[in-house]
């Protein structure tokens, strides 16, 4: 199918009006959630995905990939009007973004953050179509080892990017593999480490996992801190940024665009990373490096620019090659799963609807996405006036429905429980959960590329380093634990 | 807890389960290279976490000096408890009492005890959540035990 065809395709399923539909809710749930501190992506596509099995795949997917990207667009909105970031790839937002409300240009500050992110992830959703084919092309030649080594590139990635410390991150990343074993083994049915529990014979559920460590651990530790929050008070003004703004910001956002597509291709990057980046990288190019931090429009649109950008790209990896980048990714990967699809190279032939469908109906998200933040952005903004001890009952009710209704089973809501307080007593000590939960989606694959490897090989381990794509990859593996054992990092970074 | 001691807890905790979760590996049986068992990775993951978590044991013996600020210094341990309890009993009674009356329970335990809201406005939330969301979820098409109230 030629790409002119794919894209005809693609927008014929993009328009249908059930997935307008389906698009529309993922982007205002997106939004919505992005504008409120104390839930993310990750739990709300957790919290959504039982609702979905309902949907067809197509509506399903789109639905959940728009609560991504929404939620980029939504959390600039808390981070310039209440210093507070909806989304932790919108905290460098608050830098400028707030000052700028400050100063009485609030209005621009949310017009170039929307417009910026619409521009970044347009500009991303056009890279996708035109690397993913190829790419996906190149992946069907993948066998076991390439697989095997892709993923253990994913993970040290991942870990090497992580904020905190690298041992206790890479101490994260196996205690995740170690759980995604629980249940039958794929190869002989053995079952391990059930303990007699029927209910973990198909494994740990990734839904009250992942609920447990973002959803209800994140409530947790909100619950310590101070329940009422202000507004600064501001008058919107004109939303639409001046054209001295947009001279200021026309190369931050040229910038932010091409940072925030490649890092989000990046095992481990993301939308958070593309924004700490971006906003690295202005100040370090701008001939006023002083004046960041005081209101400066280039601090606001490079980095918004960027996170929506990754937020797009980052499907690249898991359409084309069948790896989650990030455990956004992770959850629509077991989004994807559930409704009986692998992601992978073969989507893209087996499912060229779903493909094009979804990549075109980012497109059309986006445009949702720009008249929601902008004419609407006084909704948003009141709605930011319910107290936060409002919402968080309502959070744990999602939570608890969502995980109950997968399986109907009380020990899923047992186990969401039991990791909400391991989510808990882990970020208190600094230990990651986006490696673990990463990990445990990778787990499975990891093994049985590993196992069919080694039975591909007679049980010799050089055939992940005589083929070149598996050999490059674990060399790439060795080096970065390598040069993060010798180095000291000066500054924290931030992932996914 | 300091963050070293936390630390200290955090390391042991981890050494402990490498260790149980290389013998239940051993017993679940680890094959050969050519053809690895059920054991095999999880042995390999469980003993790259012990070696981890025993580096991370050592090298925090070896620096005594830790945070001074404690790592749980301003947890509500008792609004955790409360949290992680009401939804746990939620589990636990959704099937015997229903959707909508074990979500009333659950919400009237979080307004009431952590949020803090009057006796009645906490009941009248609670109540009309758990009406509202039993009619939405079915709605949607969620399969939501109806217990002896048919609710």
């Amino acid at each position: 199918m030629d790409t002119f065809h794919a894209i005809a395709l693609g927008l014929g399923v993009a328009l249908q009006p059930l997935n307008l539909f389906f698009c529309f809710v993922g982007v205002f749930v997106g939004t919505l959630i992005g504008v409120l501190p104390g839930i993310g992506p990750v739990g709300t596509m957790s919290l959504l995905l039982p609702i979905t099995f309902h949907l067809s795949p197509v509506g399903a997917i789109i639905m959940l990939a728009g609560i991504y990207y929404g939620a980029q667009y939504g959390g600039s909105t808390t981070s310039i009007l209440v210093n507070i970031p909806g989304e932790a790839s919108s905290i460098v937002t608050c830098l400028d973004g707030y000052q700028m409300a400050r100063n009485g240009r609030a209005g621009p500050a949310l017009g170039m953050a929307a417009l910026g992110s619409f521009i970044g992830g347009s500009v991303a959703i056009v890279g996708l179509m035109l690397l993913a084919v190829p790419l996906a092309e190149a992946a069907l030649s993948f066998g076991p080892p390439e697989y095997f080594a892709l993923m253990c590139v994913s993970l040290v990635v991942l870990t090497f990017l992580s904020r905190g410390s690298m041992g206790k991150s890479l101490m994260m990343g196996v205690l995740g593999l170690l759980l995604s074993f629980v249940g039958l083994d794929m190869f002989t049915s053995v079952p391990r480490f059930t303990f007699g529990v029927n209910e973990l014979s198909d494994g740990i559920g990734l839904i009250p996992l992942v609920m447990g460590l973002f959803g209800v651990a994140e409530i947790l530790l909100n619950l310590e801190g101070e329940m009422k929050r202000e507004i600064y008070a501001t008058r919107l003004g004109e939303i639409l940024p001046t054209a001295r703004d947009w001279v200021a910001a026309r190369w931050s956002i040229v910038r932010g665009t091409v940072i925030g597509f490649f890092l989000g291709i990046l095992p481990g990057g993301g939308a958070v990373l593309a924004s700490f980046v971006s906003y690295a990288v202005e100040r370090r190019l701008s001939r006023h490096p002083e004046r960041f931090g005081t209101g400066v429009i280039e601090g606001v649109a490079g980095p918004e620019t960027a996170n929506n950008a990754a937020a797009q790209s980052s499907f690249i990896p898991l359409l084309a090659l069948g790896i989650p980048p990030n455990v956004v990714r992770a959850v629509l990967f077991g989004g994807l799963l559930i409704h009986g699809i692998q992601p992978g190279p073969l989507v893209m032939q087996q499912r060229p609807d779903l493909f094009w469908g979804v990549v075109m109906s980012m497109f059309v998200g986006n445009a949702m996405l720009l008249a929601l933040n902008l004419p609407l952005v006084g909704m948003w903004v009141r709605l930011l006036r319910v107290p936060y001890d409002v919402l968080f009952p309502l959070i744990l009710l999602f939570c608890a429905i969502g995980v109950y209704s997968v399986n109907n089973s009380r020990t899923d809501v047992y186990l969401m429980v039991l990791f909400g307080l391991v989510g808990y007593l882990m970020q208190k000590l600094g230990y990651e959960p986006a490696p673990l939960a990463l990990a445990y989606v990778l787990g499975p694959i990891l093994e049985t590329a590993l196992r069919q490897s080694l039975a591909l090989s007679g049980g010799s381990l050089s055939i992940f380093v005589t083929r070149p794509i598996s050999a490059a990859s674990m060399l790439l593996v060795v080096v970065l634990l390598i040069v993060q054992l010798f180095s000291r990092r000066s500054s924290p970074k931030e992932t996914t | 807890m300091s963050g070293r001691l936390g630390d200290l807890a955090a390391s042991a905790l981890l050494l402990a389960l490498a260790g149980a979760t290389c013998v239940g590996s051993w017993r679940l049986g680890l094959g050969d290279v050519h053809n690895p068992g059920p054991g095999f990775m999880p042995l390999a993951a469980a003993a790259l976490l012990g070696l981890m978590a025993l580096g991370q044991l050592v090298r925090l013996a070896a620096h005594p000096r830790g945070a001074a600020t404690g790592a749980f210094a301003q947890s509500r341990w008792g609004a955790l408890a409360i949290v992680l309890g009401s939804i746990a009993a939620f589990g636990a009674l959704i099937d015997t009492l229903g959707f909508a009356p074990s979500t009333f329970l659950m919400l009237s335990v979080l307004f009431g005890a952590i949020a803090r809201k009057r006796w009645w406005v906490t009941l009248a939330a609670a109540l009309a959540i758990a009406l509202v969301a039993s009619v939405a979820f079915r709605a949607l098409g969620l399969q939501l035990p109806p217990g002896p109230l048919g609710l």
